[in-house]
């Protein structure tokens, strides 16, 4: 899920940065990059570090991604959460208690959050445009052939409680490698891809909701 | 000699003093809501509302910017800027205050849970325990690890034990959510911003709010902020600075409008300057006694006694022409010539003073103040008229009787002149009845916004702020009053009842009741029992949640809230929390003073369902109100009591005219003629697109009191010279037009008043006034000729 958000941070910042500065042409390189991809699978690490907690949370997870607006996350193998979304609202699953939760995207305030979903819009044949309605870049710096990028969505509740979305990727191959995202309090949630896999054959039905025999609640705008 | 020019002085001294003291004391109301009559449920409720939950000295800067991002900068330096501004400025709040400072909620988190329900106090005594509380911080560690949720993830992480889990709903759902937009900070899109700003002393009057709210503009327009960024200014502050000094220059405009008309005519009549000079110096005496002395009886001026001043010199001025009238053609002493101009000024001020006096028994008290200054205006201005202005005309008056006539007055005598009249007069007649033929009767507009200034950068900008926080027009308040907090909480639970009941017939969509945020002290008093204990166990709480990887920092909501918990044992009840967190979280939901009690709600109704639901929440102290529905409840109610009132009125006249005049003849005429201005004014209203309100539905009553002069005056005098309708005409022709033309200049210079209510009654009454004094010249002696005639025929 994070992962799917980290794309739409990063289309947002490629819209919102200034075509003539040469870092932002790194970002414009991935995201044409971006255009030709129609699907991902990733497995990823997502370690949560919260100010009152004495450890770490680390799990494990997977997410697919079909162009242009269509994602499943899986948190936990097996999941413990699951939410499958795409460009009108998403489920959140929790196959565990027997429940599902389905809210339009905007109700997604704060991270993960309505602004978030940007890239939704945008993955697959970004929009400059639109990408920089969304997102402000905060800093840009490169090592190597790794680039990290600082942004911050522009919507105000969007960013309320939020530092920084600090994005990691490949400049050669234009790869995500993480994503980070911190809070004023000095908590972060960071997920580490792996596995990562460009326009894959995708099962049927990934991303259908079969929600049988689960109470199933609905969150409106 | 001596002890004459003493006393002269004294007298000075004390005028003097009482117009500057009366003066000093004047002030301005601007609450539309104190024009409206007080027994109207709608305007109790609203005024219950506006009295307890607007704050006189809060200004609203919003800040709108075509960015997000821009706009929450820009928010942040000017605030910044406003803080440094210590001279002006006590404090600006840009932000809920909790942002800054989380842990200032706990004290609102501690009232909220002494007032939850007994099952879920249990049940939190229960997670506590030491048998459910590592299983509580497991659950909870769980949710950390797989929630997608960042208010949840926030929530847990801070309150691991879920002390304030039951407490999601109270907040979500009464206080509409905690977030900047919801709070009243920021709309949703993040581009428009609001600051609240609170001068550093409060204001003592209208000209300090002025002062104040013009420095602030300056400061804050003159900030350099980015390119796109525009500022609003609204709130009480702005209001009051912008209504009272509107207020204070309609009346002065007003008034100086009415005096250059009045020297106009008189110079167009004598072509005199020595009496002219006098005159206009007489009449700002007696608006400066009129003024001093409302000081003294009222206790603030409304937007519609603002009025009084033109209206009052229009009226006033009659009796200075007539006493010039009568000096020009008198050769005995002044005192014959006072006591024959008493016996006159008596009669029509005294009536005028009555009709206008009248008004006090509508149910507007903006009205009944305009009635109750300009009464007063009148019979000052008699008194100052015959004592200080019937010498100086005697003084003044020509010396050769051959100019004593004046320039208008051999034209008025005329055939000529009488006979183009006439046929003026029927052509307008017969336009006006036309009009109202083809066109119907003037529309009505009872909407609220007929009472509110023609044009409000301040009401602009509150409209703006309205729209982007998204508050819905079509919502009505809910307003529940009373003498005690258990009275206030009865009356909430009788009403929640009531409110869910209709939201399941259909006629609500949804309510937020203040219900869960009113202190209960029978329930306040159980919880601290139940909980105060807990505070003795905090150690173990915080071994339970070191051992289940928690830190301490996790358990500070709980010690905090068991801590409050156990020091209020001993503590009055109810409790109500006070930090600044609570009191801005609590400002737009309830109010607590010794006798003083109010809770505020939002209740959406139905479309269509409005009146219904209004109308159907009438228990003592319990209002649900709304603007829209008070311009309803007012248009059902108006024009019937003003119908009432003027029915009583024109009772009242005939019944003098019946006594005076004792002729059936003279008793029909003067209903016909008045029946017809009635017509023609209507008539004349419809085809200037002009619509019946508040206000100038009150025009009725005032041209029975004051319009109906003339006809009276004419039919008297040809009832005295047997009918002799030229003899009439040169007697009164001139005084009928210097009368109907100042006072006409008086109402009509109100037509560009501020106050859309006083303008539509100013230009209502000028037109009225005129046609009145065209068809009691004009068309009234060809009438009593024809009737004349015609019974003499039969």
């Amino acid at each position: 899920m994070l992962v799917i958000l980290a794309c739409l941070k990063l289309n947002s910042l490629l819209a919102d940065s200034a075509p003539a500065t040469p870092s932002l042409s790194l970002l414009e390189s991935l995201i044409d990059r971006q255009k030709d991809i129609r699907t991902v699978s990733a497995d990823f690490t997502q370690t949560r570090t919260l100010r009152t907690l004495r450890y770490p949370l680390v799990i494990k997870g997977r997410l697919w991604f079909q162009s242009p607006d269509q994602f499943r996350w899986e948190l936990g193998i097996p999941p413990k959460t699951i939410v499958i979304g795409n460009y009108d609202g998403l489920t959140v699953i929790q196959p565990g208690k027997k429940q599902a939760l389905t809210k339009p995207i905007s109700t997604f305030a704060s991270f993960p959050s309505a602004g978030s979903f940007g890239l939704i819009y945008l993955s697959g044949n970004g929009n400059l445009e639109e990408f920089q309605k969304r997102m402000q870049v905060l800093a840009l710096s490169t090592s190597g052939s790794i680039a990290q990028l600082i942004m911050l969505p522009r919507d105000a509740e969007a960013a309320r409680g939020l530092d920084s979305i600090r994005l990691d990727f490949n400049t050669l191959t234009g790869a995500w490698i993480s994503l980070e995202i911190v809070t004023r309090d000095g908590s972060s949630i960071q997920n580490e891809f792996s596995n990562v896999v460009i326009n894959p054959a995708l099962k049927e039905g990934l991303f259908d909701c079969s929600l049988k025999g689960f109470s199933l609640t609905h969150e409106n705008n | 000699m001596k002890t004459t020019k003493l006393l002269g002085s004294l007298l000075l001294l004390f005028g003097v003093l009482y117009v500057v003291i009366g003066l000093s004391r004047i002030s301005f109301n601007v609450d539309i809501l104190r024009l409206l009559p007080a027994q109207v449920r709608q305007v109790k409720g609203l005024s219950l509302f506006l009295k307890n939950f607007s704050f006189p000295n809060e200004l609203i800067i919003t800040l709108d910017a075509p960015d997000p991002a821009l706009a929450k900068t820009s928010t942040e330096t000017l605030a910044k800027f406003l803080r440094q501004q210590s001279q002006l400025v006590k404090n600006v709040v840009s932000q809920p205050p909790w942002e800054d400072d989380p842990d200032s909620l706990s004290e609102f988190i501690t009232f909220l849970l002494l007032n939850q329900s007994g099952e879920k106090t249990a049940a939190l005594q229960e997670r506590l325990s030491p048998t459910h509380a590592p299983l509580a911080l497991q659950q909870t560690m769980e949710s950390l690890e797989t929630s997608v949720s960042p208010e949840e993830i926030a929530r847990l992480s801070y309150d691991p034990y879920g002390v304030a889990s039951d407490l999601a709903d109270t907040f979500s759902g009464a206080l509409g959510g905690m977030g900047s937009q919801e709070s009243g900070f920021s709309s949703a899109d993040g581009k428009f911003h609001v600051l609240y700003v609170e001068p550093l002393h409060p204001f003592a009057n209208y000209k300090q709010t002025a002062d104040w709210l013009k420095q602030m503009k300056v400061l804050c327009l003159n900030l350099p902020l980015a390119s796109g960024v525009k500022l609003g200014f609204t709130g009480e502050p702005a209001f009051v600075a912008e209504i009272s000094t509107g207020m204070q220059w309609d009346m002065i405009s007003s008034g100086l409008f009415t005096l250059l008309i009045i020297s106009l005519i008189f110079w167009f009549c004598y072509g005199e300057f020595t009496p002219l000079f006098c005159l206009l110096i007489l009449l700002q005496l007696i608006f400066l006694l009129s003024l001093a002395t409302a000081g003294f009886l009222l206790n603030q001026l409304t937007a519609i006694g603002a009025g009084f001043a033109s209206v009052m010199i229009g009226l006033s001025v009659d009796y200075g022409y007539f006493i010039y009238q009568r000096s020009r053609h008198h050769s005995g002493t002044l005192r014959d010539l006072q006591w024959n101009c008493l016996q006159n000024i008596l009669w029509t001020s005294s009536t005028t003073a009555v009709a206008f006096f009248a008004l006090n028994l509508s149910s507007l008290p903006g009205l009944s103040q305009l009635g109750t200054m300009v009464g007063m205006g009148v019979c000052i201005g008699a008194v100052v008229m015959i004592g200080l202005f019937a010498p100086l005309a005697k003084r003044f008056a020509p010396p050769s009787r051959k100019s004593k006539t004046s320039r208008l007055e051999e034209i008025f005598a005329t055939q000529r002149f009488a006979g183009i009249g006439e046929c003026a007069a029927l052509a307008l007649v017969l336009l006006l009845l036309g009009g109202l033929l083809f066109k119907g009767f003037p529309k009505a507009d009872f909407s609220i916004s007929s009472l509110r200034p023609r044009e409000s950068a301040s009401q602009s900008a509150l409209d703006y702020l309205v729209s982007r926080l998204h508050d819905d027009p079509g919502e009505l308040n809910l307003v529940v009053s009373g003498k005690t907090e258990n009275e206030v909480l009865g009356r909430l639970r009788t009403t929640q009842a009531k409110l869910l009941k209709d939201q399941r017939e259909g006629v609500v969509q949804s309510f937020l009741s203040p219900l869960s945020l009113w202190p209960d002290a029978v329930r306040e008093e159980e919880n601290i029992s139940s909980l105060a204990p807990l505070a003795h166990e905090l150690p173990r709480l915080q071994q339970t949640l070191r051992e289940n990887g928690f830190k301490d920092s996790a358990g500070t909501l709980t010690t905090t809230v068991l801590q409050r918990i156990q020091s209020l044992q001993h503590q009055p009840l109810p409790f109500w929390p006070a930090n600044e967190t609570s009191r801005w979280i609590l400002r737009r939901v309830a109010r607590h003073q010794n006798g003083n009690y109010l809770a505020l709600g939002v209740v959406e109704p139905t479309p269509g369902h409005e009146r219904e639901l209004a109308d159907a929440f009438r228990d003592e102290g319990i209002y649900l109100v709304s603007w829209n529905q008070l311009g309803e409840e007012l248009g059902r109610t108006m024009p019937s009591e003003v119908l009432h009132i003027a029915v009583g009125l024109l009772t009242g006249i005939l019944l003098i005219l019946a006594i005076g005049l004792r002729d059936l003849r003279a008793l029909l005429l003067f209903t016909l003629t008045t029946a017809l201005v009635f017509g023609c004014l209507a008539g004349a209203m419809s085809l200037l697109g002009m619509k019946w309100g508040f206000f100038n539905l009150a025009a009725i009553l005032l041209l029975l009191g004051t319009g109906t002069d003339y006809s009276i005056l004419l039919l008297l005098a040809l009832k005295r010279n047997g009918g002799d309708v030229p003899g009439a005409r040169r007697e009164l022709g001139l005084v009928i037009f210097l009368c109907a033309s100042s006072a006409a200049a008086g109402f009509g210079s109100l037509a560009w008043a501020g106050n859309l209510g006083l303008a539509s009654l100013g230009q209502t009454c000028a037109l009225g006034l005129l046609i009145d004094g065209i068809i009691s010249l004009f068309l009234l002696p060809r009438a009593w000729s024809f009737l004349r005639k015609t019974s003499s025929s039969l």
